[in-house]
């Protein structure tokens, strides 16, 4: 650690678990309650079926979207973790910490609004026209995976921010900074699901929703690992002061 | 593969006239970024034969759009802008010849533009044909294919121009490792386009 900023060891472990508990309870929204896999609601699917697909399981889709809320929720707490730990090498004025919780906070309103339309798709089974159901599912898939720029630009500013930072013991190592920037390769062929309604390119096929999905998730474990690795290295606050 | 023989035989170089331990050139880290990269690249690869064995038909017929000779050129210029690279790195290590370094290493940038201008080229002879990303399947990995091999390039490009300066400074030589690994990153990127050149132009 530098002698110039200090971080409270509790809060550090506190904003890093949320890292693995926005993987779970996201997972267990998405997967377990809302059923969106296996059963991906296809972008070649008719409007009908992507009704029922909604309307067909409306306690399981608004309590997994309520989860899927609160996983949005703990990423934006898990994202300050990052940005603090990448505060800690950079030297006086925080731009790429700056840069970084932008990009946070535009991933986290993304989140909650996606999670938000999927949930009013199910408010009103037979109340909407299936065209509208099938609107809202797309625009939900859309902010969940070609929202991938926000994440790959985030995961550029931290592996510049690693870049650099030149202190003797970096609090992030090197190979995570190459890491960052794989990883922003990876997510990128979520972008391509606006030009595809099927194929491996479209938002249910395996470039276009697992990949990203996959690579997001593994990378928010990683990162998590390394801020809870730093932040187990820090010592006990004493609490009297 | 000369090219890699030729970086291969420069560890073992380095290893017999140094420590007993493994040289890895460049950072480790790049070989995290590359181990990572060519994991997406084979899911691409395989994922383009498995669909490419449902539908051989349209496949072979869409590649016969494609320019082999187009292919050619690229891969010969590819291939010379590795060997550019490999030589400027190399005379990095001799600190007298801090200008022939970036002879090489200005080479290998100017081989790349060619290379990103003859894709240029390629692709609007192609679109202007009607040839688009959503025409049909084949062309759908053509286009991603090329592109996402073309956006490396462009990063490359970064890579060498930062590789460029960096070799007319006195310090050139004390940087020896980031030069190979920016020259690691680049061969990654020579390699993929030999995969990808004889898997869209040439198997059928």
């Amino acid at each position: 650690m530098t002698t110039q900023t200090s971080i409270n060891r509790t809060a550090l472990m506190f904003t890093g678990w949320a890292g693995p508990f926005q993987v779970v309870i996201w997972s267990l929204g998405f997967i377990v309650f809302s059923g969106f896999w296996p059963n991906i609601p296809s972008p070649s699917a008719s409007s009908e079926e992507i009704a029922s697909f909604f309307w067909d399981n409306t306690v399981g889709m608004r309590i997994g979207t309520v989860l899927m809320y609160f996983g949005c929720v703990a990423f934006c707490i898990w994202g300050a973790s990052v940005a603090a730990l990448t505060r800690v090498g950079e030297r006086g004025i925080p731009v790429l910490t700056y840069a970084q919780l932008t990009l946070v906070g535009c991933g986290g309103a993304i989140g909650a609004v996606n999670f938000t339309l999927w949930s009013v798709a199910s408010f009103r089974p037979d109340g909407l026209s299936p065209d509208v159901i099938r609107m809202l599912n797309d625009i939900g898939f859309f902010f969940l995976l070609w929202s991938v720029p926000i994440f790959s630009g985030w995961c550029v500013v931290v592996g510049i921010s690693i870049m650099c930072d030149k202190s003797k013991n970096p609090i992030l190592p090197r190979w995570n900074m190459y890491f960052n920037f794989m990883v922003a390769f990876m997510m990128l062929p979520g972008s391509l699901i606006t030009f595809f309604h099927e194929g491996p390119f479209a938002f249910d096929g395996f470039f276009g929703f697992y990949i990203p999905l996959l690579v997001y998730g593994s990378w928010v474990l990683l990162m998590s690992w390394s801020v809870l690795s730093a932040a187990y290295k820090l010592p006990k606050q004493e609490f009297n002061s | 593969m000369g090219l890699i023989m030729n970086q291969i035989r420069e560890c073992k170089v380095i290893l017999s006239e140094n420590k007993s331990e493994l040289h890895l050139p460049g950072e480790v880290g790049i070989w995290v970024f590359i181990f990572g990269d060519m994991l997406m690249f084979a899911a691409f690869f395989i994922s383009y034969i498995s669909d490419r064995s449902d539908n051989i038909e349209l496949y072979n017929l869409s590649q016969a759009n494609l320019s082999i000779n187009m292919g050619v050129t690229n891969t010969l210029i590819l291939l010379t802008s590795s060997l550019f690279v490999a030589l400027g790195v190399n005379s990095i290590r001799k600190s007298n010849r801090k200008n022939i370094s970036s002879m090489y290493i200005a080479l290998a940038f100017f081989c790349g533009l060619v290379f990103i201008v003859n894709k240029y080229f390629e692709w609007s002879e192609k679109v202007g044909n009607g040839l688009t990303l959503t025409t049909n399947e084949y062309f759908i990995y053509y286009y991603v294919l090329t592109g996402i091999h073309l956006l490396h390039v462009l990063i490359g490009l970064f890579i060498l121009a930062y590789l460029l300066y960096l070799s007319s400074l006195d310090s050139a030589v004390k940087r020896y490792t980031t030069f190979e690994t920016g020259a690691t990153y680049w061969h990654m990127v020579d390699l993929l386009w030999l995969v990808i050149f004889p898997l869209l132009y040439i198997v059928r």
